[in-house]
């Protein structure tokens, strides 16, 4: 009965992203203090200015096949391919299983077993299938994204007013029609909430398959982490960390938008 | 007066071995063409398991049930269900709502457009079309259910105590919507009612369940009392204190009585 929006709304809202920038100012400077007062060796634990003035450097030099953004972009294609082949299959077979108990029976058992499978367990498989390279990492990412979204999807799907779908039947809806037209709508809360999880699970795992297997391709994100172990730059790693958890961050960012944009009948 | 829907030998058993529960025992009767039938009975007799067969959602343990002298195999468009609790489709607007029967069964654009704004006037909806069910109230709500089911041009409309959750003046509203409604379409009406002057208002004939299981006990022809000029067609509150009108309401709720006082008895 209220509308979206309220003043009161968009001030916690705002709130929010002031309130992350002072808090991440804030131990920015506890990370500097902590340097100075204790005088650590920089090899050790690098200044937080050192850290930005290599990220600059290596946007503009190239490290293994290319700059910064070189990197960056290897590691997003990798992700995004994953992640998409697994919302592909996951959430359509989500759905059905959700819907017709045979399939239910046959596929769930498996499922509930793959969850618990470490991503990075799959690292030798997906190299021996396809190569140290971007099938191998995108392979982890499906492998360790699908899980989640297809339980998700699954559990949305079970979850929807079975009178929402007596009404659609009654008005002539057919099993497909009741998935799309019913099933989708009211399940994309609970699914938004799984592909959130997936993000977290696949941006995680990519990293780890990168630094696994990733030493075949010479580019992303967890290369870079490798390069920076290997030549002795903590600067190098840090930067890449900062960078992986302010990828990741943005993707969560972009899914809670979607989820508000596409509830607007909430 | 022929027979839109015959109910043959129509039983219902939920259940197996020691938890079946009998619900509705063996039923056989007919409704008339353009008939506007009212039941009523005891709590868990078995009137929302009866409408679920008509309406196909649930098959009967015995016999069948004959739509135009066919069986009803499932659910559909001709058999057009109003639920208790509305049941609309919460992320999509008013006129989606109404619309969404027509566009799933192939009806062109032209055409939908058409008979969903008839709907909405004839509901009283218009200036509600792109509002969403949340931010309307539980009358406009109801409006908008029975025209999602009334633009079907259904055949039977089954409404399981339709407005049950309505305060007085809406229900008043509503009952007079739906006389006129009708009264231009003529479908046969199934109405479940807890209200016993509701039943005798509305109905060409009231049916009097006994308790569980279920079956008919006692059919009461309104029409014989009211003569030519139907109640329906004049303002509740004048006819209620018309004495025809009360005896016959007291008819009624003493046989529904009788069910309640032998169940608490037993
Ligand atoms: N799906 C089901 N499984 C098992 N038992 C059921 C099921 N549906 C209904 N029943 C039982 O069947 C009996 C009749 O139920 P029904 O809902 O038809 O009653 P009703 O007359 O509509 O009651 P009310 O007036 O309270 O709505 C009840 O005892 C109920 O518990
Ligand atoms: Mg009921």
């Amino acid at each position: 009965m209220y509308e979206r929006g309220t003043t009161q709304g968009r001030l916690a809202g705002a709130a929010s992203t002031g309130w992350v920038i002072v808090v991440l100012a804030f131990w920015i400077a506890f990370w500097w203090g902590l340097i100075v007062v204790f005088r650590i060796n920089p090899d050790f634990l690098p200044m937080p200015g050192d850290v930005v003035a290599r990220l600059v450097r290596l946007a503009t030099h190239p490290v293994g096949e290319g700059p910064l953004h070189v990197h960056v972009w290897a590691s997003f294609q990798r992700f995004v391919g994953g992640f998409a082949m697994a919302v592909a299959l996951g959430v359509p077979l989500g759905f059905v299983m959700g819907y017709f108990r045979l399939l239910d029976w046959a596929l769930t058992p498996l499922f509930e077993l793959v969850r618990y499978i470490p991503p990075i367990a799959w690292a030798p498989f997906a190299i021996l299938w396809f190569g140290a390279n971007f099938g191998a990492q995108a392979f982890v990412i499906f492998i360790s994204t699908l899980p989640p979204i297809l339980i998700s999807a699954y559990g949305a799907m079970r979850a929807v007013d079975p009178t929402l779908m007596a009404a659609a039947r009654t008005l002539g809806a057919k099993p497909m029609t009741i998935i799309l037209e019913v099933g989708i709508p009211s399940s994309i809360p609970v699914l938004i909430g799984g592909l959130r999880i997936g993000v977290a699970t696949g941006w995680m795992a990519l990293i780890a398959a990168e630094i696994v297997a990733g030493t075949g391709t010479r580019a992303g994100l967890g290369y870079l982490i490798l390069v920076g172990q290997q030549t002795l730059q903590a600067s190098t790693t840090i930067g890449a960390m900062v960078l992986i958890g302010a990828l990741g961050w943005s993707f969560d960012v972009a899914l809670r938008r979607l989820e508000r944009a596409v509830q607007r009948w909430r | 007066m022929s027979n839109s829907i015959v109910y043959r030998d129509v039983s219902m058993t939920f259940g197996r071995g020691a938890s079946a529960v009998q619900a509705l025992s063996a039923t056989n009767f007919g409704i008339g063409d353009q008939e506007f039938l009212m039941i009523v009975g005891p709590s868990g007799c078995g009137k929302s398991t009866l409408l679920h067969i008509t309406a196909g959602l649930l098959r009967p343990s015995t016999g069948e049930v004959l739509l135009d002298g066919k069986p009803v195999t499932g659910p559909g468009p001709d058999k057009a269900l109003v639920f208790q609790n509305f049941s609309l489709f919460p992320w999509k607007t008013v006129w989606d709502n109404i619309e969404f029967g027509l566009r799933i069964n192939g009806v062109d654009r032209a055409d939908r457009s058409e008979r969903v704004a008839k709907y909405i006037r004839l509901t009283g909806l218009a200036g509600f079309e792109r509002h969403y069910p949340r931010q309307l109230s539980g009358g406009m709500q109801q409006r908008v259910a029975l025209a999602r089911s009334f633009v079907m041009r259904p055949r039977v409309l089954l409404m399981d105590e339709p407005f049950a959750a309505l305060d007085a003046q809406n229900r008043t509203l509503m009952q007079e919507e739906l006389v006129r409604i009708w009264s231009e379409q003529r479908a046969a009406v199934l109405f479940i009612t807890h209200a016993v002057e509701e039943a005798v208002y509305l109905a060409d004939r009231v049916i009097v369940m006994s308790r569980r299981p279920g079956t008919i006990k006692e059919v009461i022809d309104v029409n014989a009392a009211t003569g030519p000029g139907h109640w329906r067609d004049r303002p509740l509150n004048d006819v209620a204190s018309e004495p025809r009108f009360q005896e016959l309401r007291h008819r009624v709720w003493d046989s529904v009585r009788s069910e309640i006082t032998t169940h608490e008895d037993a």
